[in-house]
């Protein structure tokens, strides 16, 4: 085969390939699907958990942090996502290796930082339910 | 107190009409009157020129997006930069097109250091995760007002296209030919005035600089190496200085540039490693 129709066949086969959403699909996590639909992937649908001073809570998924500065990042390569989070949001991802009470992870925290106990339980509730809406958080039963 | 944020990893988008077709192990590059190539599984070539043109118009993509699509099929990161060996490690001047990196580069080697690359800059991450440039090929291409800042004559120069007044400028005195630690990389922008500086880029903007500026990003969506090189940017911005340098567009202050990030080096890195004092006694 020359040269030409090697490569009018090839680009055939290339057009066939990227035209079959089935090819991706059953060829696992594509990336390419994931980049292009960006809400399906990593966040189910916004909603409201109620996190009472009970409400066990642990990592949803278990993907590596690692330092960048002052910041820690984590790149969740198959949903196509970065996180980032500061000292003490990092703290509170530390605590929830293995599933902690609301409550217990705010009195951890008002040992280690200097910050009254309404702006701590506020602040935690804020991060944990913006994690648990992006599916980084769930609740352990 | 607690603060944190979740990022999208964009791809660029893709163009309706682009000459560029792509599986998650292939690309073709078709580029009228030059040709087509082919470029599979980051081990093979194949070049169709087209009968009107000549070998240099054809190196120059083959140079160009060709290798930055090679590169990326084998997992290696493309920095759109050039890059020059100092004693603290291989330092990276990434930036678009007519923002100086070459001519800074070019600046560099007139003080004596060793080139590396021009244009595209090849990293790879070594077993230990320590981020590594690959020497690329020892010219620099120089557009024919940056030759004049340099003091150098174009007359000796060979074009690198008959169309574009760019010119290859020789280095093989001063190349590298072994891989290098990447220990810094600066990304230049120009201003409309005022004098040159510099800030230092840290955190996650550190990884979006470094995405930002990887030679033709848009090869990578779809391709099998994407996950692998969202984790190797992160990798990369682990080890490394990153900063953004300004300059005014008139006059280039090429020599106050230099100065610049010599001090920002000397300043960032602290004192060079020994290891590699020993073999390099420039800066």
């Amino acid at each position: 085969m020359g040269i030409k129709a090697r490569i009018t066949s090839i680009i055939r086969r290339v057009r066939r390939g990227a035209s079959q959403p089935g090819v991706a699909a059953s060829a696992g996590q594509s990336p390419v699907e994931t980049s292009q639909s960006p809400l399906k992937a990593a966040i189910p649908s916004p909603k409201r958990t109620l996190l009472s001073d009970t409400t066990l809570l642990q990592r949803g998924k278990d993907i590596p942090f690692s330092q960048l500065d002052d910041e820690l990042l984590a790149v969740d390569a198959q949903a196509g996502y970065c996180y980032s989070l500061n000292e003490t949001a990092g703290r509170v991802w530390d605590l929830i290796a293995t599933p902690m009470r609301f409550d217990a992870i705010c009195s951890q925290l008002r040992k280690e930082y200097a910050v009254d106990e309404q702006t701590c339980r506020r602040e935690v509730n804020v991060l944990l339910q913006g994690m648990l809406n992006a599916g980084l958080v769930q609740v352990a039963e | 107190m607690c603060a944190w944020d979740r990022c999208r990893w964009s791809w660029p988008a893709r163009k309706r009409k682009a000459n560029v077709i792509r599986s998650r192990t292939q690309l073709l590059l078709k580029i009228d009157r030059v040709g087509r190539y082919l470029v599979s599984n980051g081990n093979d070539i194949v070049i169709e020129r087209a009968p009107e043109a000549s070998e240099d118009d054809a190196r120059v993509f083959l140079l160009g997006s060709v290798l930055g699509a090679l590169l990326h099929q084998r997992g290696v990161l493309p920095l759109h930069a050039s890059a020059i060996e100092t004693m603290y490690g291989a330092v990276a001047f990434a930036g678009q097109v007519g923002h100086g990196k070459s001519t800074l580069a070019a600046a560099f080697h007139a003080r004596g250091y060793r080139v590396l690359a021009d244009d595209v800059c090849a990293i790879s991450l070594d077993v230990a995760g320590q981020p590594l440039v690959t020497p690329a090929y020892p010219q620099l291409n120089l557009w024919a007002d940056a030759l004049a800042h340099l003091g150098e004559s174009k007359a000796a120069l060979r074009r690198t296209r008959v169309l574009t007044e760019k010119y290859g400028l020789p280095i093989s005195d001063h190349f590298s030919t072994r891989p290098v630690p990447l220990c810094a990389v600066y990304e230049l922008n120009t201003t409309n005035s005022g004098p040159p500086s510099l800030g230092g880029v840290t955190g996650s903007a550190k990884m979006w600089l470094l995405r930002d500026n990887t030679f033709r990003l848009a090869f990578l969506a779809g391709m099998d190496n994407s996950e692998r090189y969202m984790r190797m940017v992160l990798a990369v911005a682990q080890r490394i200085r990153t900063a953004r340098v300004s300059r005014p567009c008139e006059p280039f202050l090429l020599d106050e540039l230099a100065d610049l990030v010599e001090r920002d080096l000397r300043a960032s890195l602290g004192s060079p490693p020994q290891a590699l004092k020993s073999n390099s006694e420039i800066l």
